[in-house]
């Protein structure tokens, strides 16, 4: 009955498949100039003798790795942001459910407050660290400060919050928690908003507790949305890098704030080893890229495009 | 029954202290901004030697004095972000659309690795970028100019993710029946799909240029002179270039920073939120056809 059905091939020409290109190619185009071709080049120059000056460059084989992976600064720094990531993972997961929770509650007053939680991270990360950093500085700080005004005062030898070794990086964590806390409620909020009345008034007549109704109600339902939420920490933890460069701007105290990215940053531009950050970006880009696969799956079973 | 009166008073209970929990989260959450504001009207000398942080206040003239500490610079950047920030988000809906487009309604060799690529670019931490972009950038000689803030970011992954979600909630009809009226297929996108899905695409534009004027390390790799900071890259690089900053100047160009930002963000809120909160969707741009 080809003469019935006539009119979508009418429309979709045996072009159709062309025409799909045609309309990738101008956002395809700059991805692969200004994101392909650097992630290529990158992982090029870690396995090459690049020369910055001359632009030449022969295959020389994995020294460069060998060298990165020997060094005591990269276990040094995936431990700096292994200590961040145990701040920061865990207090703004928690601190985003129980916000979330609450605002359940909030009927009247939630734009306000949805706002007011979203605020900080519509700010510029760099202005935000900036603001930060004035309130962690020794004595004159509005941290030290309010501190003052209970009654806990430091001694002489103080160098700030962001001056001591231990507490640098918690501290540095803490602004984060605090830009994205809010954010992740929010989008908490919504996954809550999604699950349908009735389980809760099955569970109810079931004789379900609140806490068993949390358990087995909003929490199962909730999970997709949880593990998306934790694969964007992870991956907002890998691209901590602003945050450091404007708070502690040299990775001190003694190397306590030096983290991955930021390693690779010092590598390249206070060592010019473009050969050394290659091969730690590469690695970078593979452990990255897991992460993505994983999203990737997770997110097409969930909109069901697998 | 009076057990249940009992359970419904304290039910009622539980929920101001809710409330009241709330407003105080919300209150320590503005903290950094009222500390932004307060440093910024002392005058210069009182924030780093006065101990007597909260014992007066300055009238709001005083602000305009630390202003002039760098009022060029500022003036610069501010325009330069202003420039950056709307293209950006221009060309992000723009190119976003038509490759959102043929992800949502067509089937093509490849889609699934392009995809991958798309999303890919997403993830990738912006500092291991620096050397390359900015080696790209001085080969294509766009380093250190305007271009150089606008090429790199003219089209995200982001973007692409959103308006293919957003448009393959549009019905193929609305498609088949502009077609039908004789529109080209970029036209039939570009005048019927996209104002049909005008929140999407609002949403996406404001959160693109939000996102863009926020942008930092990698605009830092490529900009040299004053002449081309954007006000993140300012804010980043004012210790080094100002000397003599005291931190109540310092605050008071975050404050000239944030005020755009804060309009955008008071006027289009509603949509901004909806674009923040879009990984946790179905369909993050909203079941609306």
């Amino acid at each position: 009955m080809p003469g019935r059905y006539a009119q979508p091939e009418l429309l979709e020409p045996r072009r159709g498949r062309s025409g799909a290109y045609l309309f990738l190619a101008p956002a395809m185009a700059f991805l692969v100039v200004f994101f392909l071709y650097p992630v290529l080049w990158t992982v090029f120059v870690s396995v090459s003798d690049y020369d910055p000056v001359t632009a030449t460059a022969r295959v020389e084989g994995l020294s460069y790795y060998r060298e990165v992976i020997m060094s005591a600064a990269l276990w040094r720094s995936i431990l700096n942001t292994a200590y961040f990531g145990a701040v920061y993972i865990p207090l703004t997961l928690l601190g985003a459910a129980v916000l979330a929770m609450l605002l359940v509650g909030q009927v009247r007053s939630r734009p306000v407050l949805k706002a007011i939680f979203c605020a900080p991270c519509v700010v510029p990360t760099v202005g935000a660290a900036l603001i930060w950093r004035a309130a962690y500085l020794p004595f004159n700080g509005s941290l030290d400060r309010l501190l003052c005004i209970v009654g806990w005062e430091h001694g002489p030898g103080w160098a700030g919050w962001l001056g001591e070794a231990y507490l640098a990086m918690p501290c540095i964590a803490l602004m984060c928690v605090w830009r994205d806390t809010g954010l992740l409620a929010l989008i908490l909020l919504s996954a809550l908003g999604r699950i349908p009345r009735c389980s809760y008034e099955i569970a109810r007549v079931d004789g379900a507790t609140k806490w068993q109704t949390f358990a087995y109600v909003t929490l199962p339902m909730c999970l997709g949305t949880v593990a998306l939420c934790l694969i964007m920490l992870v991956i907002r933890l890998q691209n901590v890098f602003q945050e450091i460069y404007v708070m502690t701007e040299d990775g001190g105290p003694a190397n306590w704030t030096v983290n991955i990215p930021f390693l690779v940053y010092r590598y390249a531009y206070i060592d010019y080893g473009w050969g050394r950050a290659a091969a730690l970006a590469s690695v970078l880009f593979a452990v990255t890229g897991i992460i993505i696969v994983v999203q990737n799956r997770m997110l097409n079973k969930r909109l069901g495009w697998s | 029954m009076i057990a249940k009166d009992k359970d419904k008073q304290l039910g009622r209970g539980g929920r101001r202290w809710r409330a009241v929990l709330v407003w105080f989260l919300a209150v320590v959450v503005l903290l950094p901004f009222a500390q932004m504001i307060w440093t910024a009207q002392r005058p210069r000398e009182v924030v780093d030697r006065s101990y007597r942080y909260l014992s007066q206040l300055l009238p709001a003239h005083e602000m305009t004095r630390h202003l002039e500490i760098a009022p060029r610079p500022l003036r610069v950047a501010l325009t330069n972000s202003i420039i950056v920030s709307g293209t950006c988000a221009l060309l992000c809906v723009v190119l976003g659309a038509a490759a959102g487009y043929a992800f949502a309604k067509k089937e093509f060799r490849g889609k699934t690795a392009l995809f991958d690529l798309v999303l890919a670019s997403m993830a990738v931490p912006p500092a291991i970028l620096m050397v390359p972009v900015f080696r790209l950038t001085v080969v294509l000689h766009i380093y250190d100019t305007l271009l150089a803030l606008i090429l790199p970011f003219s089209v995200t992954g982001f973007a692409i993710v959103y308006m293919r979600y957003a448009i393959s909630a549009v019905p193929d009809s609305l498609i088949e029946s502009a077609r039908l009226d004789g529109l080209s297929e970029a036209a039939a996108l570009f005048r019927v799909v996209l104002p049909s899905i005008w929140p999407s695409v609002l949403t996406l534009a404001v959160v693109q240029g939000i996102a863009t004027w926020n942008l930092f390390v990698l605009p830092l790799a490529v900009t040299a002179s004053q002449e081309n900071y954007t006000v993140a890259i300012l804010l980043g690089r004012l210790m080094s270039d100002f000397g003599g900053l005291m931190w109540n100047d310092i605050m008071v160009v975050v404050i000239a920073a944030l005020l755009p930002i804060a309009v955008v963000f008071v006027v289009f809120n509603r949509w901004i939120l909806k674009g923040s909160t879009a990984i946790g969707d179905e369909h993050p741009a909203g079941r609306r056809p």
